[in-house]
C-alpha cells in the first residue's frame, strides 16, 4: 500500500495533473461542436490523433481526461480510441529506447504495428457505436456522476491530501538521492 | 483572468468526478504490487516464439507503469533471458493499460471504451511481439555468433 500510495502516486500526480489541466483547456476552448467535422473526415481525425499520440509523453491515467474532453467535444470515439492507445505505448524516449535496446528493425515492427493495431481499433470501435446507435458523448462521464458531491469532494480532499504528503516527504528527502527513480 | 478561472473552474469538476476512482485504482495497484514483482516475470514466461510474447502482455495489461517507467522492467526483462518479441510486448501492452487507468475509463468515458482499451493494448502488444519474434532480428549488437537467418 506505502507504494501504490506513495511512490505510484507522487509518479502519476504530476502527468495527471497536467492532463486534467489541458482536458480543462480543450472544454474550454474548443469549438462546442466537432461533431460534424469528425464524422465526414473519420479516418483524417484518426491519423490526426495518431500523429499527435506517438511522440506524446501522456500516460494511459493522464491521457483519459483529454479522450474525454475531445469526445465531449463531438470527436469520433475512435480517433479517441486511437490517442488512447498510442498515446502511452510510446513518446519521443521510447522510441529512442526501442531502437538503442532491440535494433532499428524492432523500432520499425514496433512504430508500424501499433500504428496499424490502433487504427483498425479505432474503425472497430467507432462501427460498435454506429451499430448500437449509442452517442458516445451522450454517455461519456456519466459514471463519474453516480456519487453525490459530498462524497466526490471527500474523495478529493483525501488525494489532494495524499499527493501533498507525498510531495513533502519527497521533497524532504531529496537533497540525497535527487533522482532516485 | 477569467480565462484562467474558467479552465480551472473545468479541471476543478473534471478532478471531482475521477477521484474516487484514482483512490481505488491505487488501491488495486497496491494489492498487485504486493502479490507479484514487475522484475520477476521472467520465470513465468516460458520459452518459444509466441507463448512469452501473450503471457507478458497478460502481465503488462494490469500493471500501471507509464512509459518511461517501464523501460528498466523490459531492459531487465530481456537482460534475463526473454526474447525480443516478450520485452517489446511487455513495453506496450504495460504502458497502455492498467488497473488504475482502467478505473479511470470507467469514471470518465463509458463501459465500451472501458472493456475496449485493455483489449486493443493486449492485442496490440501480442500482435507486435509474435511480429518482431518471426520477422524481426534478434540483437544486432551483441559481437556473439550470429547464426544465418536467425531470425
Amino acid at each position: 500500500m506505502k507504494y501504490a500510495y506513495g511512490e505510484l502516486l507522487t509518479d502519476i500526480a504530476k502527468p495527471f495533473a497536467v492532463g486534467i489541466l489541458i482536458a480543462g483547456m480543450i472544454t474550454f476552448f474548443f469549438p462546442e461542436d466537432l461533431t460534424l467535422w469528425a464524422n465526414d473526415h473519420r479516418f483524417l481525425s484518426m491519423l490526426v490523433m495518431l500523429i499527435a499520440g506517438i511522440p506524446m509523453y501522456v500516460c494511459a491515467t493522464s491521457s483519459t481526461p483529454i479522450a474525454a474532453a475531445l469526445i465531449l467535444k463531438g470527436l469520433n470515439p475512435g480517433a479517441a480510441l486511437v490517442f488512447l492507445l498510442a498515446g502511452p505505448a510510446t513518446n519521443a524516449a521510447t522510441i529512442n529506447i526501442v531502437k538503442n535496446l532491440f535494433n532499428t528493425k524492432a523500432l520499425f515492427i514496433y512504430l508500424t504495428m501499433i500504428s496499424l493495431c490502433a487504427l483498425v481499433f479505432g474503425f472497430i470501435v467507432d462501427m460498435i457505436y454506429d451499430l448500437s446507435g449509442i452517442q458516445a458523448n451522450a454517455i461519456v462521464g456519466q459514471a463519474g456522476e453516480i456519487f453525490p458531491e459530498s462524497i466526490q469532494l471527500i474523495a478529493a480532499a483525501i488525494l489532494t491530501g495524499l499527493i501533498i504528503f507525498n510531495w513533502v516527504a519527497r521533497l524532504k528527502r531529496s537533497p540525497e538521492h535527487a533522482h532516485s527513480h | 483572468m477569467t480565462l484562467i478561472y474558467e479552465i480551472l473552474k473545468e479541471s476543478w469538476y473534471i478532478y471531482l468526478d475521477v477521484a474516487i476512482y484514482m483512490l481505488f485504482g491505487f488501491f488495486v495497484a497496491g494489492i498487485l504490487y504486493l502479490f507479484f514483482k514487475a522484475d520477476k516475470i521472467k520465470q513465468y514466461l516460458g520459452t518459444g516464439k509466441v507463448r512469452p510474447v501473450i503471457l507478458s502482455a497478460l502481465f503488462g495489461i494490469p500493471i500501471p507503469l507509464c512509459s518511461c517507467g517501464v523501460v528498466p522492467v523490459a531492459t531487465g526483462l530481456k537482460k534475463q533471458g526473454a526474447n525480443s518479441g516478450a520485452a517489446l510486448s511487455f513495453m506496450i501492452a504495460t504502458p497502455e493499460s492498467g488497473v488504475d487507468s482502467i478505473a479511470i475509463s470507467w469514471a470518465m468515458l463509458d463501459p465500451i471504451m472501458t472493456v475496449v482499451r485493455p483489449i486493443a493494448a493486449f492485442i496490440t502488444a501480442v500482435a507486435t511481439g509474435i511480429a518482431q519474434n518471426f520477422f524481426g532480428t534478434e540483437d544486432a549488437p551483441p559481437p556473439s555468433i550470429q547464426k544465418p537467418g536467425g531470425g
